[in-house]
């Protein structure tokens, strides 16, 4: 019913390409995540769907009509802003019936659905109070309940837990997600921080430069990032790559370069002239004398400690490479190590395009 | 460090005198107005000067408000001031609106020349304005000393509230836009209030300006019963003599209201006017 389409947006800065040729759909009731550095156009994107940038092309469509030619207040979409935009001089009962307001929708009508949000967001206690005088998280929930009193098919959120403080966000993320799952309309959410679209979207797309580099589920956008900047760009730290020649060997295939000489069961195709071969620290680990299987050879270069996990940063050939273990295994810095690889995490990329090679997910036990 | 002591002192010193010899220039004439009010007849041109009266004479007061019609004068004075001050403040904020907020190509241009009118003299503008309202039947009329203000509200007023507009956070307009308001909801009930400080300063400011008005009320106004309040008080001066001790009587009355004004609006002006140097 409130599917929501995008087709090839375009925005402009002077000469800026904020959000260059962008598609993407969110089925009814989805919540869709937006991720990416800052300046990728994300925000962007939301200000065009909300109708307060004008687009410079493409088509924005909500359930089976056009919105992009219409007035903001007709699109049927709320936003929530980073800053939370709470109108000052306003109380919070007066702020939660602005747009109502600007609807037309009848006094008493307006006057239940208030009560029905404030109830619902617990600020019963706080309707006559105004914004500054309102903890940060008070306020957060004052701007959610200007936007879902509306009851709109669409719901943009533009970093809305950014300025909270990391415990408060941890337990408003729930609260979102919650309110999300209650209110069951179609929702953009825009972020940087991986840990919210992990946790938090249906999906995720995750652009840079004002462009889509994937848009996935969670799941498969860590394990399977469609080209080097997403592999780059998502995880922390990010997916370790190493440029390989790529060859095959048998029943298998084999990588190398300096330092590098594995041979993996399975056959790739096709193979790239240049490969770079990606792995995520987690399918790397430090090996006991005496294993078998394929491996590498590497000097350590620092360690750190993450409380549960400890990070090995070490130098393979030409490349640096992260490997996540257990605290308990303790390595010092210029110890010579062996680093045992699973073949399920390795993904191979075309190292002239990025792209993630359609054969690098067949190396993975299906 | 210590020169720095001294050197700060050796300011301070240097700003004090400079605001005494400043306060000195405005203040030293207010002093010989009430000094004058207080005077009788014989005693205005007394020779040494007195700035104490010998006998002072407080009926004074009483005759500048009786033999001119005072207090008519005022309530043409206040009708005149107070709706053009209005005006000014509506229409001043309606322009300084798009200026500071739509990105419609041409602004900047529309913007310069609205400042570019603070550069034309009044003068330039005295003699073709009086054609055009005596062409629509204005003249002897309060329409043209109230009209114009409802009309832009001048180049300067316009500047200081687009400045003030400015700093106001953009995305409360945006969240009013997608919340489905429209340019003049977003202007009375999110600008608007919002802009208290610099509104008030714009209107004290006109409301002065109005209130002590010589010009414009003398080209336009031709009864008696028409006349605002600096008209009237220059009654008391005519081609052979002039009531020094009532005309400075009644011009204290008459800044009284303004005083008033300037006092309670003291702390909000200040604050509309400090956005003024930032921009």
């Amino acid at each position: 019913m409130a599917r929501l389409s995008l087709r090839g947006l375009a925005k402009r800065y002077g000469t800026v390409n904020a959000v260059r040729d962008v598609s993407l759909d969110a089925a009814d009731g989805e919540f869709l995540v937006l991720l990416g550095p800052s300046g990728s156009g994300k925000s962007t994107i939301l200000k065009l769907i909300a109708g307060i940038e004008a687009a410079d092309g493409g088509e924005i469509w909500i359930g089976n009509g056009r919105v992009d030619t219409l007035a903001p207040g007709y699109r049927d979409v709320a936003m929530v802003f980073q800053s939370y935009a709470l109108y000052p001089h306003m109380t919070v009962a007066a702020n939660l019936a602005f747009p109502l307001r600007s609807l037309r929708v009848s006094r008493e009508e307006t006057h239940r659905r208030v009560a029905e949000v404030s109830a619902l967001l617990e600020l019963d206690g706080l309707l006559d109070r105004r914004p500054r005088q309102l903890s940060g998280g008070q306020q957060q929930r004052v701007a959610l309940g200007r936007a879902i009193i509306r009851r709109p098919r669409v719901f943009l959120l533009d970093e809305p837990l950014s300025s909270l403080d990391a415990k408060l966000r941890a337990r408003t993320r729930i609260e979102v997600t919650r309110l999300h799952t209650r209110v069951g309309a179609t929702t953009v959410y825009v972020t940087h921080d991986q840990v919210e679209a992990m946790t938090m979207g249906d999906r995720v797309a995750v652009l840079d430069d004002g462009v889509v580099r994937q848009i996935d589920t969670p799941e498969v956008v860590y394990e399977y990032p469609a080209d080097l900047v997403v592999a780059d760009f998502l995880g922390s730290p990010p997916m370790n790559v190493m440029p390989v020649e790529a060859r095959r060997d048998g029943d298998g295939t084999r990588f190398r370069a300096d330092g590098i000489d594995l041979v993996v069961p399975g056959p790739l195709t096709p193979l790239p002239d240049r490969s770079a071969l990606g792995i995520r620290a987690e399918y790397l680990r430090i090996t006991t004398p005496g294993e078998n299987g394929p491996m590498m050879k590497a000097v350590v270069d620092e360690v750190e400690l993450l409380g549960s996990d400890r990070l090995v940063w070490a130098t393979v050939g030409s490349s640096r490479v992260a490997v996540r273990v257990p605290a308990r295994h303790r390595v010092s810095p210029g110890e010579s190590i062996a680093i045992a690889v699973d073949p399920a995490g390795i993904r191979l990329f075309d190292a002239e395009s990025g792209q993630l090679m359609a054969g690098g997910k067949s190396l993975s036990p299906q | 460090m210590r020169t720095l002591l001294f050197r700060r002192r050796g300011l301070l010193v240097v700003v004090y005198a400079v605001a005494i010899v400043g306060s000195a220039f405005a203040l030293v004439p207010v002093l010989w107005m009430i000094s004058t009010a207080l005077k009788g007849d014989n005693a205005v041109f007394s020779v040494p000067p007195q700035l104490v009266p010998a006998s002072p004479k407080v009926s004074n007061f009483h005759q500048a408000t009786t033999l001119i019609p005072f207090w008519h004068y005022l309530r043409n004075s206040l009708l005149v001031a107070g709706l053009g001050a209005l005006g000014t403040v509506f229409s001043a904020a309606l322009v300084a609106y798009p200026l500071a907020r739509l990105k419609a190509p041409g602004m900047k241009v529309i913007f310069a020349l609205v400042v570019a009118t603070l550069l034309l003299p009044q003068q330039v503008l005295l003699i073709s304005q009086f054609l055009i309202f005596k062409r629509l039947g204005w003249y002897g009329t309060y329409l043209p000393l109230i009209v114009p203000s409802w009309l832009g509200g001048g180049g300067f007023n316009v500047f200081l509230l687009r400045q003030f507009f400015l700093t106001l956070p953009p995305e409360l307009d945006q969240a009013a836009l997608a919340d489905g308001a429209g340019h003049f909801r977003i202007f009375f009930r999110i600008i608007l209030p919002q802009s208290v400080p610099a509104l008030l300063a714009v209107g004290l400011l006109d409301f002065a300006s109005k209130w002590n008005d010589f010009l414009g009320p003398l080209i336009y106004l031709n009864r008696t019963s028409t006349y605002t309040l600096p008209l009237g008080l220059a009654s008391f001066r005519d081609l052979y003599n002039t009531a020094w001790n009532y005309l400075m009587a009644g011009t204290i009355l008459a800044v009284v209201p303004c005083v008033v004004l300037f006092f309670l609006g003291q702390r909000l002006l200040v604050r509309g006017l400090a956005v003024r140097a930032k921009g």
